[in-house]
């Protein structure tokens, strides 16, 4: 294992800074519309509608942890609004339920005009691969609800007053019907319901207050009601109670009157069957209706529904140059550790691509470079720019005096080599000094090279400059002139030059030379994500290894694009 | 270079760091006195011969070729010991440029100047030469070029080229970052002489009682003197410096440890010296 693979840069971010790039993405209403619908669905044949919601606030955050095999697994607070059309209250037949949902997201890479992007796309998810932990939101049995169906059934199905064998059947609920006669009785009762368990099975018991006036029958006229029982049959996330079906006893309808009339019984049971048709003629009542199971099935089909085909990207580099094309992102989750490592410049394919070992430490970003690249790097600017120094004559020239560089190399090596606790640039070579009127002595070198970082940040300013500094030199040793002549800004530039083109590699810019010195401007990384986030990074230290270079560093990230919010204050929101 | 490295003990894994390991002096070697240069002419071959044979204490030789020749069994007299310290010091134009300043200003001045003595120097600016102290606080003096101008030219030849891959963002972020390399510290021996100092205002502190090389620099345009006794400053200053006899033995028992035992592992020297260079 290493720092970079089969790769020659690794760009690793943590997940706090995918976390926040991820809740600004969320915020973008282009990538994710926070209300969607509402939608027909068709649940066990009875039409509703549903309106998916996605929040992301204090009291409903969303989140994402790394999960296994690339993919990251978000967690996203839906609220679905499940609507009966032809409810006889509408008010009354709706179900909010809420969840957060798991919705497993992969890392891939996909081209975007032109340019390669690193990011999550969640194109096939299903609801299979949706889980659903906790559910809110559930509706319970509840009479009232029936009961207020009931009044609006009752409000929909005038007339109330029904003549049979030559009498005459009122039925009340309340006031709701002002134009009966005989009015209501004292109190003006209203239809009341109340559910009865039964073994496994719930009835929803009604009482309807009626008044039956019957001439033939010794002038029975009384006040009473019918009270009767239907089975309330939960369905695929709709209950319903079908009012023309009578059940057995003890549960069948029951006509009272509150009277002693001689002739009771006999209006009872003539009017007995006139009652349980008129009851039929409620209809079924429905209502939605989910059980934990249902309810969880609802939310991963909705959530795999809004989800599906949805992508947002966490890496954009831009070449800029069609001329310069960068290489494609190959993305990685370390989950263990918490870290996205991002890699770029494949040098061997003749092995898979490997996960890197995770170098972030506590770092919102770091960078590495392959010992490979490293070694070719230095090995090329030695070579190119001291031409011959691999036939022995490379003249340098200092004040004190001149030299010959005989030979050169520069090995990064590990904490604890050579005798030095820190990583450094073990530089070993050989010079002939030229001292006049004096023998030429050729000197036979090495010691280690420690790379520091020097950062001076303000609010708006995050400059960095390499600083190689000689192991056992000090201020103090200025007879060694010559020596950090000769060998520093070798060494200097060399990795000054390997630090940007790293920066240049991994998708960041290299600007134009900044007119204050030598510095040049530049962003450790791509400063977008597009449509997402801008990035602000700022390089903190560099570290030497045998694995080559690393620097880690920090983040400054913002939002891009237009938000929910933002689009309510200008009245841009997306209309149904 | 690694054969070098491992011939010499250098330390290839953890322990000791090499300038504090004690040095075997040679042994065994014949004593050779040299009273004029035509003897240490004749003798450097054979110093050469020993040097190569034992190679492990020839770094001693750039700390202080005199006493570590003694060691190769080569004595000088000490009229050769300070012929051969003075003229390794500077190079010929430079050292006879040294000269002509100390005997003039010792004249001059009835003393031998100091030049790197700060508190000399700030008596000599501001009680014999009765300057008014400037404000050079936050100013740097101009420094001669580095004489590896053209390998650092050719080294930062080599930078990528700047890309400007998000011109359309460049208005709009709000951290810029730049990237460089930490220049490296000036020494005194560099500071240029042909430089015109920066007229500064006086100073509303008190005279200073001590003065470096290079803050007396912006007061050699307003007297003569002071610029003689800055540029003999930059001459002693790139000076080559050889150990006293005391810092040599410890060098040798690796109490005292200096960069060149750090980093020079051998030195082999010709047999014969090179002319002079143009």
């Amino acid at each position: 294992m290493s720092r970079t693979t089969n790769f020659d840069y690794c760009v690793q971010l943590s997940i706090a800074a995918i976390r926040a790039i991820f809740h600004l993405a969320l915020k973008n209403e282009a990538l994710f519309p926070h209300n969607l619908g509402p939608f027909p669905r068709n649940y066990s044949g009875q039409q509703v509608s549903v309106a998916v919601a996605l929040l992301d606030d204090m009291d409903a955050p969303a989140d994402l942890t790394f999960g296994p095999d690339n993919q990251i697994i978000f967690a996203l607070p839906l609220r679905l609004t499940i609507q009966v059309p032809d409810s006889p209250d509408p008010s009354l037949s709706t179900v909010s339920l809420a969840a957060t949902v798991l919705a497993p997201g992969g890392l891939k890479t996909w081209p975007e005009n032109g340019e390669d992007r690193l990011g999550v796309d969640f194109v096939g998810i299903t609801a299979a691969k949706v889980q659903v932990p906790v559910v809110t939101g559930l509706p319970a049995l509840d009479a009232h609800r029936f009961a207020a169906a009931l009044h609006a059934k009752y409000l929909a199905l005038p007339p109330h007053s029904f003549a049979a064998a030559g009498g005459t059947l009122v039925i009340y609920d309340g006031t709701r019907d002002a134009t009966l006669t005989p009015p209501n009785a004292p109190g003006n009762p209203e239809i009341t319901c109340s559910i009865v368990p039964q073994g496994a099975k719930n009835w929803l018991r009604v009482v309807l207050p009626i008044h039956a006036s019957v001439p033939a029958a010794v002038g029975f006229s009384a006040y009473g009601s019918i009270t009767f029982h239907r089975e309330i049959v939960p369905g695929d996330r709709v209950v319903s109670v079908d009012m023309s079906v009578e059940p057995p006893a003890p549960l069948n309808t029951v006509v009272d009157f509150d009277t002693l009339h001689p002739a009771k019984a006999v209006v009872i049971a003539n009017l007995t069957p006139l009652a349980i048709g008129r009851i039929a003629q409620f209809g079924p009542v429905k209502e939605p209706w989910f059980t934990d199971a249902d309810a969880k099935q609802a939310l991963a089909e909705e959530a795999a529904a809004y989800l599906n085909g949805r992508r947002f990207p966490l890496y954009t580099p831009h070449s800029g140059d069609p001329a310069r094309p960068l290489a494609t992102p190959v993305g990685f989750l370390l989950p263990a550790d918490g870290v996205l490592a991002i890699m770029l410049n494949r040098f061997d394919t003749s092995v898979a691509d490997a996960a890197p070992d995770a170098f972030l430490g506590g770092n919102d970003l770091a960078l590495a470079t392959s010992r490979r690249l490293l070694d070719e790097t230095i090995a090329k600017a030695i070579k190119e720019k001291f031409k011959g120094l691999d036939s022995g004559a490379s003249e340098i020239h200092t004040d004190q005096g001149d030299a010959t560089l005989k030979s050169l190399t520069v090995t990064p090596s590990d904490p604890g080599a050579h005798g030095e606790a820190e990583g450094h640039l073990w530089t070993s070579g050989e010079a002939e000094v030229h001292i006049d009127c004096w023998p030429d002595p050729d000197v036979t070198f090495d010691g280690p090279i420690f790379l520091r970082l020097l950062v001076t940040e303000t609010p708006d300013r995050c400059d960095f400059t390499v600083q190689p500094v000689m192991g056992e030199f000090d201020a103090g040793q200025s007879c060694c002139d010559v020596f950090v002549d000769l060998i520093i800004p070798v060494v200097g530039w060399i990795m000054l030059g390997v630090v940007e083109t790293m920066i240049d590699k991994v998708g960041g810019e290299l600007a134009a030379k900044f007119a204050e010195g030598e510095a040049q401007q530049v962003q450790p990384i791509p400063p977008v994500v597009v449509g997402v986030a801008e990035l602000q990074a700022c390089l903190e230290s560099i570290s030497v290894s045998s694995q080559g270079l690393m620097m880690p560093g920090k983040l400054r990230i913002r939002r891009e694009g237009a938000s929910f919010e933002d689009l309510q204050a200008s009245g841009n929101l997306p209309r149904p | 270079m690694a054969q070098h490295a491992e011939r010499n003990g250098t330390p290839s894994g953890q322990g000791p760091r090499r300038s504090t390991m004690p040095l075997q002096p040679p042994h065994g070697l014949k004593g050779l006195h040299i009273a004029s240069h035509e003897q240490l002419m004749r003798a450097l071959p054979v110093a050469a011969v020993r040097v190569a044979k034992q190679p492990g204490f020839s770094v001693m030789l750039l700390l202080n070729p005199v006493l570590a020749l003694s060691h190769y069994g080569v004595t000088l007299s000490p009229a050769m010991r300070h012929h051969v310290l003075h003229m390794l010091r500077h190079p010929p134009a430079l050292r006879a440029r040294r000269d002509t300043l100390e005997a003039s200003l010792r004249k001059t001045l009835g003393e031998p100047a100091k030049p790197l003595n700060p508190a000399w120097l700030a008596r000599f600016v501001f009680v014999r030469q009765k300057l008014i102290a400037l404000a050079t606080e936050s100013q740097k003096p101009s420094h001669r070029p580095r004489a590896n101008a053209a390998m650092v030219a050719a080294l930062q030849a080599g930078l990528p080229a700047p890309t400007n891959r998000y011109p359309e963002l460049r208005h709009r972020i709000g951290v810029t970052s730049h990237l460089g390399l930490a220049p490296l510290r000036e020494p005194p021996g560099r500071l240029d002489m042909a430089a015109p100092a920066p007229s500064l205002p006086p100073s509303a502190a008190a005279s200073p009682a001590t003065l470096s090389i290079e803050q007396v620099w912006f007061y050699k345009d307003l007297d003569p003197l002071v610029a003689a006794v800055v540029e003999l400053g930059t001459i002693q200053a790139s000076a080559r410096r050889f150990l006293t006899p005391d810092a040599f033995r410890k060098t040798i028992t690796g109490e005292k440890s200096t960069a060149f035992r750090g980093w020079i592992s051998d030195l082999r020297i010709h047999d014969r010296p090179a002319g002079p260079r143009a």
